[in-house]
């Protein structure tokens, strides 16, 4: 196999996307992976039709067993890329941890062993979610009668190592998903301790947005000549996405714009931010005063209510989400069309994220942003830092919607 | 000069009502789900629908293109209004007839997948007719390809448990057909599965894809149900005139008749729910 020292070539894909890697090989189609065929078949029942770019060329060397960084941005089809490898790589007879899935957030954590889970359905692979706010009992429980992969948070899973319920000698692939975002989130200690219980040949995929000096340290330290893949968009997350922004004047008249858009645009499913907890709970009140039916999370509920509230949005059961920052990274809602920053986020770097959920897999996103007459500067802003425009909303708004 | 002024044109009050008969209709689609389903309908008769046919089928149709997991719903609705204003349905019926058309036409997948399973549920609910969905299979199935065979697959998801009931030969013909492209292998391996997923699906009855969700979609008595013969093959008006305002010259005489009408079908409603 090619190692990690070969030269990085960088190829425009031409859809937005930049790939740089010292792995030349691209692998066009499911069909070309030489994958079982239980596992080809959950890949097409799960709905995927090619690979995406991160997959033609991330799959195989994993499936090689070579060490893999992996830097990608959410969106760009990474879940499923660790998800086919590590469940090819399993051996069904035998009934034990093959592969171990380190992730920031609970949230993700679910949402991909249900990615997990789907695509190795006809496999019949067994995936447990190891995350804080559930019964230690019933992880310990599960995890003896056992599984083939485990997915969690690091702390949770270090929890489970050292009670030593997972068990470690058949870890083949340990998989860090969203590295960056993990060790900002303080969990560096943690993950250098779950390191610590794996066998020492163990194979690692490193997946990241970023690739910050920590992330850096964690590859030098634990993987041996990776391959690197590098998949970019070329203007960030906000390539492919209609920037609008209303000048709402003042705060008062948020709300009847909102209205008005409602009988403008078509609007499948809507994401709308606000910035705080109040300001999330007025809202829904109010618009389930005109007959919506209206979602609402924010960062104080518990994981099982957030959890509740995410199934209900995505079947469609209800047809608006209104949330806080807290939440905007890595949920993955795909029907949803329209993202309203119905207050402008604090931070400018909290607006990809708010804004980058629309514009998954070469869907049309549109964001549209409530300007009072205050936020007119922090808007330049967010254009000057993602050198992008945001125009004022056309009266032919529709048509992009 | 002032009064006039004030005084409104005919023509500027006329495009006043248009416009917000076109802004309430395209709100009441932007709302409906399954659960406010029932308590949302009345609304939708508060908007002259005699005037606002096209606004409300062109919002419908449009809606459900963009999100085509809320298509049983938006076929729920189409089935309430023509049970009082058969003309709503037909124009539908009508008009996604012809869109299918042209996305078949087109090769158009993503379109022709979203349309068939808009038409599944107007036969669904019998605001179409059980051939139309024939029809369709027909053409789908004629000439195979991966795509009009996927196409296919996923319509007779859809219309399955219906036709079951309804045309048992019918969709006994279709399986075959389906059995027979298997055998002969002309189709690629991910739609091969997807046939074979279909037969499983129909093992179970269809028991994931209802024809109608019940109670929440099942809103309109069987003896109330006004059912279009429309053909895939037949001339099509598809009346796009109907969704750019022009002048009514009998504008209060047509409001005024709206109004009885209107009272009409909203007493029945009162009076079939007490």
């Amino acid at each position: 196999a090619q190692g990690g020292e070969g030269e990085m070539t960088s190829t425009s894909l031409g859809d937005g996307l930049t790939v740089e890697s010292n792995w030349t090989e691209v692998t066009e189609t499911f069909d070309a992976m030489d994958l079982r065929e239980d596992l080809l078949r959950g890949i097409y029942s799960y709905g995927f039709e090619a690979p995406s770019a991160i997959q033609q060329r991330g799959i195989k060397p994993i499936l090689l067993g070579n060490d893999t960084i992996a830097q990608a941005q959410s969106g760009t089809g990474k879940t499923a890329t660790f998800a086919i490898s590590a469940l090819q790589k399993l051996d069904m007879d035998r009934r034990e941890t093959q592969a171990l899935i380190l992730s920031p957030t609970r949230e993700l954590a679910v949402q991909t062993q249900k990615v997990i889970l789907a695509l190795g359905d006809y496999m019949g692979a067994a995936v447990h979610c190891c995350v804080g706010g559930t019964a230690v009992r019933d992880d310990i429980r599960i995890l003896q009668e056992g599984v083939h992969i485990v997915v969690g948070t690091p702390g949770r899973i270090w929890d489970m190592l050292g009670r030593n319920a997972i068990r470690t000698e058949s870890v083949g692939l340990f998989i860090l998903d969203e590295a960056d975002e993990m060790l900002s989130r303080g969990f560096r200690d943690q993950i250098y301790e779950v390191f610590r219980f794996l066998p020492e040949k163990v194979q690692v995929a490193l997946f990241s947005a970023t690739m910050p000096l920590e992330v850096l340290e964690v590859s030098r330290r634990f993987m041996r000549d990776p391959v690197r893949i590098l998949v970019k968009r070329d203007e960030l997350t906000l390539e492919g996405i209609k920037q609008f922004y209303v000048a709402v004047e003042k705060e008062e008249w948020k709300f009847g714009t909102l209205c008005d858009l409602y009988e403008t645009l078509t609007i499948t499913q809507a994401i709308i931010y606000c910035n705080t907890r109040r300001k999330v709970d007025w809202l829904t009140e109010k618009m389930r005063s005109k007959d919506f039916t209206v979602s609402a999370m924010h960062g104080d509920m518990d994981q099982k209510e957030r959890e509740l509230i995410m199934r209900e949005f995505r079947s469609g059961s209800s047809r608006v989400l209104i949330t806080t920052d807290l939440l905007a990274r890595g949920i993955d809602v795909q029907q949803v069309s329209l993202v309203i920053n119905y207050d402008l986020p604090t931070n400018r770097e909290n607006y990809i994220h708010r804004i980058g959920r629309g514009g998954r897999f070469g869907r049309k996103g549109v964001a549209i942003n409530f300007l009072t007459a205050g936020d007119v500067r922090y808007l330049r802003d967010i254009e000057q830092f993602y050198s992008t425009q945001i125009e004022e909303m056309p009266m032919d708004v529709a048509d992009y919607v | 000069m002032a009064r006039a002024k004030i005084q409104r044109t005919t023509e500027e009050r006329q495009q006043l009502t248009w416009l917000s008969l076109l802004k309430g209709l395209n709100g009441l689609v932007n709302r409906v789900t399954q659960n406010n389903i029932q308590g949302l309908l009345p609304a939708f008769f508060e908007y002259n629908l005699v005037r606002g046919k096209g606004l409300l089928v062109r919002a419908l149709m449009k809606a459900q293109l963009a999100s085509v997991g809320y298509t049983p719903v938006y076929a729920a609705v189409a089935a309430v209004i023509n049970t009082k204003l058969p003309e709503v349905g037909d124009l539908l019926v009508t008009r996604v007839v012809v869109s299918f058309r042209r996305a078949f036409q087109k090769r158009n997948k993503p379109e022709s997948t979203a349309l068939v399973r808009f038409i599944a549920h107007l036969v669904n609910q019998q605001v179409a007719h059980d051939l139309l969905a024939l029809e369709v299979i027909h053409l789908l199935l004629a000439r195979p390809t991966d795509d009009s065979v996927e196409v296919a697959v996923e319509f007779t998801k859809q219309i399955g448990q219906h036709l079951s009931e309804s045309v048992p030969n019918g969709l006994h013909m279709i399986f075959e057909q389906l059995r027979t492209l298997l055998q002969e292998g002309i189709v690629s391996e991910r739609v091969q599965y997807m046939i074979e997923d279909l037969f499983e699906i129909r093992k179970k009855d269809f028991a994931d894809f209802p024809a109608i969700i019940k109670p929440n979609l099942d809103l309109v008595e069987d003896s109330d149900r006004i059912v279009h013969e429309i053909g895939l093959d037949d001339e099509l008006d598809p009346l796009e005139r109907l969704d750019t305002f022009s002048v009514d010259r009998k504008f209060r005489q047509s409001e005024l008749m709206w109004r009885s009408i209107q009272k009409e079908i909203l007493g029945g409603v009162e009076s079939s729910s007490s």
